[in-house]
């Protein structure tokens, strides 16, 4: 299989927003540390937060952008995994979008 | 107007939350979003189609399916899901849902050759149920039947086994089921005592070689395909070989591809066992303790009409289950005839690939999976086939632990927990009871609250025999639920259609959907499907999985455990059951078989509190109990304490499905081994409990022949099955616009030296043409299926080209699943 | 008399050239038409004739997703795309280091996480055959329409909220 590092990409060729959601799983005593940390990182919005787990939506314009954040909240102290659940792509110039609604 | 940015992301969100399993509080909700409209409900269920048992998140709003996705958090599939999985919430709103019932009239009354009129439940009960009081007051239970199916839901296949067998006094109950994993079922009964798999899905993460014996995971299990693909790319020494009689996806992984002459697998089962023993490494040990060695029948006949030049030549016809006790040596001396250079001959594989393969299972530390499907259960030897892929595994002692395993994946959803578990075939009962057995039959008559002597002990129609039975006039009312038998029955033209339209007959189809089957009935009934009710299947990994009512059926649509149930109440024991039975047991009478079978005290022992106030339940209220708890609690105390352990009906509820056994909250990876299986004691290492001495049985037979080969006059192996896209006959699939898109049409898939032959081409219209039928379709050189010459591919999920028509109705003699993968063919340009 | 029931006759505008060409092809049409309520060419009796193998959708225009965890549609060819234990076509454009190049969407990151929920750096080996999720489509045109309504039709349409409430 090609490898396919997830680092610093090309800009990306249409203006295209990327919206995902993340899982995290937290270690308790540190969620305090790593709500913190979160609020320093542009486009990333904290929605639930119960112990031990959180729900993050991050927002950015490509890929690889999201792929970054989502390593670095995974490196956080006392994140145990964070894990991508949904991933949307937004590109305004495409004609009937990548997810425009049905027509069916 | 809601922002669609604000709406994406809650959704995002909503979708994180059920991944993690957080609840959403519902202020959490609106603070989210622009407005209570946008707040989805995500709720679990497994997936509808094949035995894999994915997990799926299903999301509703309104009352209707708007999305479904992966489920994070079952371990089946965690996230994935395959290309039809992923459209799973279109299945249910193709636009010609059937959704009231409809009869065939002619001046207002029913008439064989009436013309299909809406009609209500009454009126269409009414009807129904004078034919069934008619045919049995003419000729008895044995004259009615029902072909049900392992997309039953658990509780659904229960309650149509008690109606059937304790109801009408019938064991003609068998689930298209038959067609799929008879062979499977019967094999793992006669070598260990118990039904299904030993081992689970979490053997793909442990083994160090995966061998797919006719099986096209790659299309037809497309989510355990990842795991192996997973397994083979992450891990360099991990070898995967394929079998089979065509190339086709699965070979994108081989690194030991094989195309072998159909039915040759016998012999090239036989040679690996050949080749254990003859360098030396069966393991001594493990064979000593835990097996026995039997010499099967031979000669069997191939399960046709006994008139049948094949069934009267063949030596052992009429017994063909019948084995002796024999030893090792005799075993080895069997097998020693399946020698390299022979089975090289016979099967056309080269030789240094039948050696590659066999030393994954002769190398002690290979951990290998075998995997199989329709390509060994749909076989005229399929149950020797299953019981030769056991031998090398117990000669080598490779069972029963992680890694280590034969493994028979299931085609239906809920086939293992409906057909095989709760016991729809027409001599089950459940928890591997058999209806033959008095003391089986006791023990269900007590379970059931019902008289002595009231279960019939002689083994109903299987599913190839009832077609030849309504076609003879003895079976004359007959109903059919969740399943398209006329496009899948093999030689349907001359044994399943002229049984359905013979003028004695009445016919009632159950189903979502107008297909070729309903087509040819007398009444059809329209169907709730899948989350239009509550359910439970059980997948190949002895999963057993729940899921709630999340959306209303359309228009006057039941789900069929309502069909079954509100169907016994016409009936009154009196009118079906023997006198010397009520005479004896005075207390039964004048009651209906809905009180007697589903008001027993047991069945309704759950009240409609109990039911989750989240979620609709439309059977339970229309009955006045949770009738799905009461149900599954009857069945499941069958098996408690026995192995078949199931949990309490709750927790199912909670869970993305147990393992049974499922002993003090605990579910079973492997069974039979000590530290994973609570019924192997201490000290016992292995013991296969489903015997009485523990030991499994090893069965020698010999390689025989198809019933049918190419000729001079038919010059081609027909070999029929599915694709990625469709499951099964289509009925759901072909309704969803972007699989339809993908593959609208069944084509003939040739080699194209075969087609050139011809005088043919890719794109040629042509007929496909055998003894008893034929079909018209295109010619297809170039697809992702590879015939050798000599061998044609065609999928018979198409209702406009039914390939069945062409099939031969050989079965299994010893499970009666017919072989689909071989028959004589000829093409020719149309 | 009404020969079958509202959802047929409401798609009875599809059935027609169908069946009309299912009836020009059937040799021993039965004069009985048993067949109202079915899907054409739902007809056991009947031989029908093949149409031509359809053509695949080669216009390399995105499809609209029904809801946005379904795999998007492939709007190109495929033939003979090689996918084996050492390639893989698809990734040859799709992977993030030829998107650029040859402007194909990259595969979601979501294919980057494995089965355990970690990230990787490459495609996760699960992935791998891209085809079990993502097919090609023909021109063919479903015989049965879907009635199926996604989210945006449900929540963002004016006229909806209206008839609901």
């Amino acid at each position: 299989m090609p490898p396919d590092a997830a680092t610093a990409g090309p800009p990306p060729p249409v203006a295209e927003r990327h919206l995902a959601s993340l899982l995290l799983h937290v270690r308790p005593d540190r969620q305090a540390m790593v709500r913190a940390a979160m609020a320093t990182m542009p486009g990333t919005e904290l929605h639930i937060d119960q112990p031990g787990k959180m729900v993050v939506t991050v927002e950015g314009p490509h890929e690889g952008w999201i792929a970054d954040r989502m390593t670095a909240l995974h490196l956080l102290d006392g994140v145990f995994s964070a894990v991508m659940v949904f991933h949307h792509i937004d590109r305004p110039d495409d004609q009937g979008g990548d997810d425009a609604p049905s027509r069916s | 107007m809601l922002d669609r940015r604000d709406f994406i992301k809650a959704q995002a969100v909503a979708a994180a939350a059920a991944a993690g399993g957080i609840g959403l509080p519902a202020a959490a909700q609106t603070s989210m979003v622009a407005g209570e409209d946008t707040a989805l409900k995500w709720s679990k269920a497994p997936c509808r189609f094949c035995g894999t048992g994915c997990g799926v998140m299903v999301a509703t709003k309104d009352n209707r399916i708007v999305a479904t996705h992966g489920d994070m958090q079952a371990e089946v599939n965690r996230g994935l899901n395959c290309v039809k999985g992923y459209f799973l919430s279109k299945i249910l709103y193709g636009q010609d849902r059937l959704t009231q019932p409809l009869l065939r009239l002619r001046d207002g009354q029913y008439h064989k050759e009436g013309e299909f009129q809406p009609v209500s439940w009454d009126r269409a009960f009414d009807e129904m149920a004078r034919q069934w009081k008619r045919v049995l007051k003419e000729k008895g239970p044995d004259a009615v039947g029902m072909f049900g199916s392992g997309q039953w839901t658990i509780w659904e296949g229960y309650a149509a086994s008690k109606l059937m067998r304790a109801g009408f006094r019938t064991n003609n109950l068998d689930p298209n089921a038959r067609h799929c994993m008879a062979s499977a079922a019967v094999a793992f009964i006669r070598t260990f005592g118990m039904d299904e798999p030993m081992g689970c899905y979490d053997d793909f993460e442990n083994a160090d070689a995966f061998v797919l014996w006719g099986s096209n995971m790659a299309e037809m299990h497309p989510i355990l395909w990842t795991r192996v693909t997973d397994r083979r790319l992450a891990h360099g020494h991990v070898k995967v070989a394929v079998l089979s009689t065509f190339e086709h996806r699965s070979f994108e992984l081989a690194d030991i591809p094989m195309i072998f002459e159909p039915g040759t697998d016998l012999a090239i089962l036989n040679f690996i066992a050949n080749h254990i023993i003859q360098t030396n490494r069966v393991n001594k040990a493990f064979v000593e303790t835990h097996c026995n060695f039997r010499l099967g029948q031979k000669d069997i006949g191939y399960g046709l009409r006994p008139e049948s030049v094949l069934e009267v030549r063949a030596a052992n016809a009429k017994d063909p289950a019948d084995s002796k006790p024999i030893d090792f040596d005799a075993f080895a001396k069997f097998v020693s005839t399946y020698t390299l250079d022979y089975t090289a001959e016979l099967t056309k594989v080269p030789k240094e690939r039948l050696l590659a393969l066999a030393e994954l299972y002769a190398d002690p530390k290979t951990k290998v999976m075998s995997l199989w499907t329709m390509g060994f259960n749909q076989h005229v030897r399929g149950v020797w086939a299953n019981h030769m892929v056991y031998n090398i595994h117990l000669l080598t002692g490779k069972i029963s632990e992680p890694g280590n395993g034969p493994f028979s994946l299931t085609g239906q959803p809920s086939a293992c927990g409906t057909a095989r578990e709760v016991g729809t075939f027409a001599h089950r009962l459940p928890a591997d009871m058999q209806v033959t057995n008095p003391t089986h039959r006791a023990h269900a008559e007590e379970a059931w609250k019902l008289p002595k002597d009231l279960l019939p002990g002689k083994i109903g129609y299987h599913a190839v025999l009832m077609d030849r039975m309504l076609k003879d006039g003895k079976l004359n009312a007959f109903w059919i639920m969740v399943n398209n038998n006329l496009q899948a029955a093999p030689n349907s033209g001359n044994e399943t259609y002229p049984g359905y339209r013979n003028p004695d007959n009445f016919i009632v189809v159950s189903d979502a959907y107008p297909t070729v089957t309903a087509s040819a009935a007398d009444l059809i009934l329209p169907a709730a499907m899948w989350v239009e009710k509550e359910g439970a299947y059980g997948n190949a990994e002895r999963r057993t999985h729940f899921w709630h009512q999340l959306v209303s059926a359309p228009g006057e649509a039941r789900s069929d455990l309502w069909q079954l149930m509100e169907f016994s109440k016409r009936f009154t024991t009196d009118e079906v059951w023997p006198a010397a039975v009520l005479d004896a047991n005075p207390s039964y009478r004048g009651k209906t078989l809905f009180d007697v079978l589903y008001r027993n005290g047991t069945v309704d022992r759950f009240p409609l509190s109990e039911v989750d106030a989240g979620y609709a339940n439309d059977e339970s209220k229309d009955f006045g109990f949770y009738v799905q708890k009461g149900l599954f609690e009857e069945y499941a105390d069958f098996g408690r304490g026995h192995g078949h352990d199931l949990a309490p009906f709750d927790r199912y509820h909670e869970v993305r499905g147990l393992r049974w056994p499922v002993v003090d909250g605990k579910e079973t990876r492997w069974r039979y081994r000590e530290g994973h299986d609570p019924f192997v004691k201490a000290g016992e290492g292995v013991r296969f409990y489903g015997n009485p001495d523990g030991k499994a049985n090893v069965f020698a037979f010999p390689y025989e022949p198809p019933a049918e080969s190419p000729d001079q006059d038919f010059d081609l192996w027909l070999v029929t099955g599915r694709v990625l896209e469709h499951w099964h006959s289509g009925s759901m699939t072909m309704r969803v616009p972007e699989l339809y898109k993908a593959m609208p049409m069944a084509l003939v898939f040739m080699h194209p030296d075969d087609a050139k032959a011809r005088g043919l081409r890719r794109g040629s219209e042509v007929r496909v043409v055998s003894r008893r039928g034929e079909m018209q379709t295109r010619v297809e050189t170039r697809g992702r299926n590879k015939p050798p010459r000599g061998v044609v591919f065609v999928p018979w999920f198409d209702s406009a080209r039914l390939i069945n028509k062409c099939t031969l109705d050989a079965t299994d003699p010893i499970s009666k699943q017919t072989d689909f993968k071989k028959c004589a063919v000829k093409i020719v340009a149309a | 008399m009404r020969p079958h029931h509202l959802a047929a006759l409401a798609v009875l505008p599809f059935l027609v050239p169908a069946v009309l060409s299912a009836q020009s092809a059937g040799q021993n049409a039965d004069p009985r038409r048993l067949d109202s309520p079915f899907r054409p060419p739902v007809n056991f009796v009947e031989q029908n004739a093949a149409p031509p193998i359809p053509p695949d959708v080669t216009d390399d225009r995105r499809v609209a997703r029904n809801y946005p965890e379904q795999p998007p549609v492939i709007p190109h060819n495929v033939r003979d795309y090689q996918i084996t234990l050492n390639n893989n076509q698809c990734l040859t454009c799709h992977s993030r280091r030829f998107t650029e190049a040859v402007q194909a969407p990259m595969v979601s990151i979501t294919h980057y996480v494995d089965r355990e929920g970690q990230t990787l750096g490459a495609v996760s080996p699960r992935r791998y055959f891209c085809m079990q999720c993502h097919v090609p489509q023909t021109t063919a045109q479903p015989i049965v329409p879907n009635g199926f309504k996604d989210l945006d039709s449900l929540v963002s349409r004016p006229s909806d909220r209206g008839d609901r409430r």
